[in-house]
């Protein structure tokens, strides 16, 4: 099975830290570079109506949203399927992800189906940071003859909507975007998925990190640093399935705390420059994160011959990891 | 091949009858309504009181005086699917869930419920609205086999009523509120083996069913009704040429939507009344979980070598059937 292609999309207003330490004193804008490590994170939300309204009615921030997370989703979604050479009557299914939606029915999978022209079975897996690893896994995991010529799987996320932008620290770390794949198993691509597998651990009491069905995002201090530790937890899981870490391999994690895993990756016989990573201009973007990285290094993985190890930890003690082989054109 | 080890539903107490909603003053009557939808009564999880005074304006309330959440339904479903089934929650291998009205944005149901049971097992939204059960098993279905745990919870739970504008007579009569589990093995001999699934969707007309994030459920339901008598014998007219159906033996279960729709379907392919089960008229519209709970309520009264066929459909548009063998 190959990915064929990867896309990403984002809204138009960029968040930098000196606009974050501007709505808020809680964070200089130094403060927030240091302990996050990110420049800039991109959001549906107007400047104008952060500055005035800091966000405060998650309610409010759907209409008073410049662009919808399924119109992000079609953009990323063309992209990739241009990427690809594959036009939308090719698709054979549409998987789709939205952690957090503006409407909980239909699925966000045949939103987006419908604004590409696509008449395809879709149906959504939603589980976070690890939503498009479950993709991947249940279409390694299905019989031949039962997976379609091409699959586009999407997510789409628009956490800012539901970020306080007047207190706490989610408006630090998340961003929105849209990233797209197309997979096949007839056709060949770049990127030949070796492995995908999401697993579980008790983990509902580290739970911290939650999206409420009304409210602001909550996340705890010390959130950026369990998944930071979940994370390396998870490395170290996915290289027991590698015969050596080489100088050619490349690790892709949550995109979560980056730059805490930069430092720590020596242990692991990585150095800093194996870690792909967009958090650092995007921010933190749940589900829509792992493929937005994959199109940021689309041309490495075009050209070169690469191990790719993707993992992606969730809350409630969800772990996935992938692993991909590149430069098979 | 699949098949299903255990079943369970669970509804709420309280019931919305015709004349509780005749007393709403809206602009309907117990007539129209056994007309047009043909149920008498709705589970609901929100106190009757609360609807009478407020009418259900505020959905943020209505979520915190609900008696039970769409995450407590369910797991109530899945004690039964789990108990008939033989099977303890740390034999569960994955859960699979679709939750038409989610209880939070992030963890989700399945995650909660299976916190909520014990179950330390991969877990995610399976999600396509009222089709799901067809959708879970189609999707299973096509695993190979030795990729797939031995067991597998999956549910499908709504709380609808919560999303009702009880100011609005259009919807107000339709929606329940319930869960539904099931227990699948692909290699567990189980009472009711999958002899056949499939799911598809047009998502071009996805915009006829929606429910927003922050409001009330619409539908387009006259767009959807057709859409839902057409496509439901359509998928009973293909099972039937297929496996060659006898109405005198077999069993039909449709979307439980709507009473008077399901008695269009049943004449328009002669299928008498004893062999066709259906919980809409009592419970209401249930969602996705209004069809698998029909089948966990005639659990113990299936009888080996019966076959059950489904059809399934709603918001995507999407649909889906299933024909089921039932075993010892």
């Amino acid at each position: 099975m190959y990915i064929l292609s990867a896309a990403s999309a984002h809204p138009d207003t960029l968040i930098s830290d000196i606009f974050l330490a501007e709505l808020s004193p809680e964070f200089a804008a130094s403060s927030i570079r240091e302990l996050t490590g990110i420049n800039s994170r991109y959001s549906v939300l107007d400047p104008t109506y952060l500055r005035e309204s800091k966000n405060l009615s998650p309610a409010a921030a759907i209409m008073a949203s410049k662009i919808a997370s399924t119109e992000l989703a079609a953009q990323a979604s063309k992209k990739a399927l241009e990427l690809a050479k594959i036009k939308p009557e090719q698709v054979g299914l549409v998987i789709g992800d939205c952690s957090v939606p503006s409407q909980t029915i239909p699925a966000e999978s045949q939103r987006i189906a419908k604004l590409l022209g696509v008449k395809a079975p879709s149906f959504d897996i939603i589980c976070g940071s690890a939503s498009m690893h479950v993709a991947l896994e249940t279409l390694n995991s299905w019989k031949d003859d039962q997976v379609p010529d091409y699959v586009l799987v999407v997510s789409s996320n628009v956490p800012t909507q539901r970020v306080n932008f007047e207190r706490g620290r989610a408006r630090l770390w998340c961003g929105d975007g849209a990233s797209a794949i197309v997979v096949s198993t007839r056709a060949k691509g770049p990127l030949k998925i070796l492995s995908s597998k999401y697993s579980a651990t008790p983990g509902m009491q580290n739970s911290l990190t939650s999206v409420p069905l009304f409210d602001h995002l909550e996340f705890a201090p010390t959130d950026p640093e369990m998944a930071t530790r979940a994370d390396l937890d998870t490395l170290r899981i996915g290289l027991r399935s590698l015969e050596r870490v080489t100088t050619s391999l490349r690790w892709i994690p949550t995109q979560i705390g980056t730059q805490r895993l930069k430092s720590s990756c020596a242990d692991y016989g990585l150095f800093a420059g194996q870690i792909w990573s967009v958090e650092d201009r995007f921010g933190f973007m749940f589900g829509s994160s792992f493929a937005a990285c994959l199109s940021e290094h689309w041309k490495s993985i075009v050209t070169e011959r690469l191990v790719i190890l993707a993992t992606a930890v969730t809350p409630w003690g969800g772990r996935a990891v992938s692993v991909l082989e590149s430069g098979h054109s | 091949m699949l098949s299903i080890l255990g079943m369970g539903g669970f509804h709420p107490r309280y019931r919305i009858t015709n004349s509780f909603i005749e007393e709403l003053g809206l602009d309907t009557s117990t007539q129209w309504i056994m007309d047009k939808i043909g149920i008498e009564e709705r589970a609901t999880t929100l106190p009757l009181e609360y609807i009478r005074s407020t009418r259900n304006q505020d959905i943020k309330r209505a979520v915190k005086i609900a008696s039970h959440s769409a995450t407590d339904l369910a797991v109530e479903a899945a004690k039964i699917a789990l108990d008939r089934a033989g099977v303890k929650p740390n034999e569960i291998g994955l859960v699979i869930c679709n939750s038409c009205t989610p209880s939070a944005m992030s963890p989700r149901e399945g995650q909660m419920i299976a916190d909520s049971l014990g179950i330390v097992a991969p877990s995610y939204e399976l999600m396509t609205a009222c089709p799901a059960f067809a959708l879970h098993l189609d999707y299973l279905g096509k695993f190979r086999e030795e990729t797939l745990p031995d067991y597998i919870l999956g549910i499908c739970t709504a709380a609808m009523t919560q999303r009702v504008n009880y100011n609005d007579r259009t919807d107000c009569a339709i929606w329940g509120d319930g869960a539904a589990a099931y227990i699948i093995s692909p290699r567990k001999k189980g009472k009711l083996n999958v002899m056949f699934s499939s799911f598809a969707a047009d998502p071009s007309r996805c915009d006829a069913v929606a429910a927003d994030t922050f409001g009330f459920f619409h539908q387009d339901g006259r767009a959807v009704r057709d859409f839902s008598v057409r496509q439901t014998v359509r998928m009973l007219k293909s099972l039937e040429e297929r496996f060659e159906l006898d109405w005198t033996k077999d069993f039909f279960v449709g979307h439980q939507a709507n009473a008077t729709m399901l008695d269009q379907i049943t004449n328009n392919r002669h299928i008498p009344s004893s062999q066709h089960w259906q919980n809409v008229r009592f419970l209401g519209n249930q969602a996705a979980a209004g069809a698998p709970a029909v089948l966990a309520e005639h659990w113990d009264e299936m009888r080996k070598d019966t076959r059950i066929a489904v059809a399934v459909l709603g918001a995507g548009l999407s649909w889906g059937s299933l024909l089921f063998q039932v075993d010892s």
